[in-house]
């Protein structure tokens, strides 16, 4: 129960900054993505400033996280090619959309019918690359179906 | 955004669906890799914040010379 409200609170300060930060107006990301207000590069700046003081802070201190209560700590991962691939994609859908995954959750709550769009859009890739990545599995060698079989 | 509802909504649906196949692919978003992960000095979110601002960036400058675009 307890882990419920944790979580539930967390989500509701989340929520709160996306709206308070007008995160969740496509014309605010319109014009960050155009560089003509630096508000939100400040607010991602700031944001990773105090998460990895935070972050690192909270690991020293042996803390645990409050919803899972495992010990705070990570990995590191060296970038690969589909960290790329998949972000020119994302970042395609970012300029359209003028929202993220993040956002759309609150656009959603302040009734943007958009935000359940991009969210359905959402789930359709998430399903696509899930089951791309079956075919590919299932497939032994991957010129098989170029030779025709 | 085209002035038609309908394609409004199909265009949203095509932008959504790029972001889910890319956000699983790269294995995070503007929150997870482009926020939490480069905050844990993690290369790799170095490269995919890099890459989903470089091309959001660059696109949504071209899509200022579209006609109908508002520069």
């Amino acid at each position: 129960m307890t882990k419920k409200i944790v979580g539930l609170s967390i989500g509701v300060a989340i929520g709160f900054i996306m709206a308070w930060a007008r995160l969740s107006d496509p014309a605010v990301i319109r014009s960050m993505l155009l560089l003509r207000e630096p508000d939100v590069f400040l607010l991602m700046g700031s944001a990773a400033l105090v998460a990895g003081v935070g972050a690192r802070l909270l690991r020293a201190a042996g803390a645990r996280a409050l919803v899972t209560g495992e010990a705070i700590g990570w990995s590191v991962e060296r970038p690969r090619a589909s960290h790329v691939a998949g972000s020119v994609l994302f970042g395609a859908g970012w300029s359209i959309a003028a929202t993220c995954p993040g956002p759309i959750a609150t656009m959603t709550g302040e009734g943007r019918v958009a935000g359940l769009v991009v969210a359905a859009g959402l789930m359709v890739g998430v399903v696509l690359k899930g089951a791309a990545e079956k075919r590919l599995a299932a497939r032994p060698l991957p010129t098989a179906d170029a030779a025709g079989q | 955004m085209p002035a038609a509802p309908a394609a409004q909504v199909a265009l949203l649906l095509f932008a959504g669906t790029l972001m889910g196949f890319g956000a699983r692919t790269a294995g995070g978003c503007t929150g997870s890799h482009g926020i939490c992960g480069t905050s844990l000095g993690s290369p790799a979110s170095f490269a995919a914040a890099a890459t989903f601002f470089g091309t959001a960036l660059l696109l949504s400058r071209l899509y200022t010379l579209l006609p109908g675009g508002k520069p």
